[in-house]
């Protein structure tokens, strides 16, 4: 009962610290529904509701992605190099319990997103998605998050705090433009090729309901997961 | 395989709070410890006494289970530090702290995960002084204010066993004593490490002196000024350019900056040898720094 409250406890104070910086706030609530907004007047409108169904999917993948990727793997690394993690482990509740409420916080974000982008599509393009799709897009989040969370623990190890951000940056931006999640990338394109084995990619079209695409992405999971727990004990922590 | 246990050797470290023996650590190449051994009975309270970069802190992670050491072994009331940690309260050098959240918050989360409410916990925020800084963010806070909530965090639970690293540094003598206040509770056991001779030399019953990753064999502040370590009860200070005169070469010494400290078996008769050739000097009574430094530049 009490590993439940903690958890709980952990996850509340999570959300609370992520609601209390504006940029975060700002990237992970506004940005989506800003950019749902643009390119769905852009390209999409009141009469074009095939391209508003797909620029949701695809703007609900850069989200799980944008949020795990930034909110996960950054933080605990943070947790590291200011030594917060010694503080945690000192007390006698296992580091797991932390982590869980971080995770869980993220993933509520995640859904509160969700929420937001469900009623901005209904009020502004009349869109709302069937029940199967709503069960698919929130798999997606459960198995997105997992996955980028892993990946991003992994490649947030090396390093010093900070030395990151450029690398994750690059990787994000990278698989936004060419997992076409706000416009179809030609299949004969060179960076097709890339895009096709990035996580992104897959879980855009998982979210679209694409089949075949489960393994890559699970693949994805497991590989990030080993690497990290391989490599874990063997990084120095830079301060 | 079997594997074979010395029961007595169990027995005995089980009635230790902390034993380490042969402990080692290494980072790249460099030993940061080597060979160290010392113990703590309970309710003992031990200073680790040394300058800043002695291995102090790492050596708080190996007990804390931190990092694991290279060589030797640490046990903590007979076991490995994880399976007590509910009877042990910590203060780290650097007191980290959620930016965005409050002392409030954390400490509501910490009392959570000791099974305590936070009424328990007004008591230390009183004592403290903390009740105006509880609901301010982490990242307005001074490094004093961080040290405090460091502490409130480490003592909420009544610990059996508190390692302070450098807890009280950056408090101000008032507050340092009203720390002090808290901290000793009958039959408390205390691992204090710091870089203030007084503060060793008033709260330890021993002292580790801790240089350049090596120990010192423990002893009582009163033992390390008895005759044992340094004859002398009063040290001579004297310009470095006096370091060459026979009776200085003679008598125990060391030198720290630009002076020579002696300390001679016979004062009257160390005076009469050297007034002529330096007339500028000063005489103090000895303290544990000078024991502390006459051993480490002796060794």
């Amino acid at each position: 009962m009490r590993a439940i409250r903690v958890i709980g406890w952990s996850s509340y104070l999570q959300t609370l610290s992520f609601l209390r910086v504006k940029e975060a706030l700002f990237f992970s609530l506004a940005f989506p529904i800003f950019l749902f907004l643009l390119f769905g007047y852009i390209w999409g409108g009141l009469d074009d509701l095939e391209y508003v169904e797909y620029l949701f999917t695809g703007i609900l993948g850069m989200t799980i992605a944008n949020d795990a990727l930034y909110g996960f793997g950054p933080i605990v690394k943070n947790l590291r190099t200011n030594n917060l993690l010694k503080v945690i482990k000192c007390t006698p509740i296992p580091v797991m319990y932390h982590f869980t409420g971080l995770f869980l916080s993220r993933v509520s974000l995640m859904l509160f997103t969700y929420v937001l982008l469900l009623l901005t599509a209904g009020l502004t393009f009349s869109y709302l998605p069937t029940s199967e799709q709503v069960f698919l897009h929130l798999a997606g989040v459960a198995l997105g998050s997992v996955t980028f969370a892993l990946l991003s623990l992994l490649l947030t190890l090396p390093g010093r705090k900070g030395d990151e951000n450029g690398f994750l940056n690059f990787l994000f931006f990278f698989m936004l433009f060419t997992c076409g999640a706000f416009f179809q990338i030609s299949e004969t394109s060179f960076l097709y090729s890339i895009a096709s084995v990035l996580p992104l990619t897959h879980l855009v079209a998982f979210l679209r309901g694409e089949t075949g695409v489960l393994l890559p992405l699970i693949a994805w999971m497991v590989v990030s997961f080993i690497s990290f727990a391989l490599l874990f004990r063997r990084t120095q922590v830079y301060r | 395989m079997t594997k074979t246990i010395d029961l007595t050797t169990k027995r005995v470290n089980s009635k230790l709070a902390l034993n380490l023996v042969g402990v080692g650590f290494r980072r790249n190449d460099r030993w940061i410890l080597r060979d160290v051994s010392f113990s703590v009975a309970p309710g003992e309270r031990v200073a680790l006494l040394g300058p800043n970069g002695a291995g102090k802190s790492t050596l708080t992670d190996l007990i804390t289970g931190m990092i694991r050491p290279m060589e030797g072994e640490v046990s903590v009331f007979g076991d490995a530090f994880a399976a007590h940690k509910g009877r042990i309260g910590v203060v780290f050098e650097y007191t980290p702290l959620f930016d965005y959240l409050t002392p409030q918050e954390v400490s509501r989360y910490h009392a959570l995960m000791h099974g305590l409410s936070f009424a328990q916990l007004q008591p230390i925020i009183d004592k403290l002084g903390m009740e105006p800084l509880m609901r301010k963010q982490s990242y307005v806070l001074s490094n004093g204010e961080r040290r405090k909530v460091g502490l409130l965090l480490a003592l909420m639970h009544s610990p059996e066993f508190l390692i302070l690293d450098e807890a009280t540094a950056n408090l101000d003598p008032f507050i340092r004593d009203q720390c002090w206040d808290l901290f000793q509770r009958p039959g408390r056991t205390i691992l204090f490490s710091t870089h203030h001779w007084e503060e060793a030399e008033r709260f330890a019953d021993r002292i580790v002196f801790i240089h350049q990753g090596k120990v010192y064999p423990a002893d009582t502040p009163s033992g390390f000024l008895s005759t044992r370590y340094l004859v002398a009860d009063k040290k001579v200070v004297l310009d470095r350019s006096a370091l060459h005169l026979p009776a200085v070469v003679q008598s125990p010494h060391f030198f720290e900056d630009d002076k020579v400290y002696v300390f001679p078996a016979d004062l009257n008769a160390f005076l009469d040898a050297v007034k002529l050739a330096t007339p500028r000097l000063s005489i103090f009574p000895k303290d544990l720094k000078d024991v502390f430094l006459y051993l480490t530049q002796n060794k």
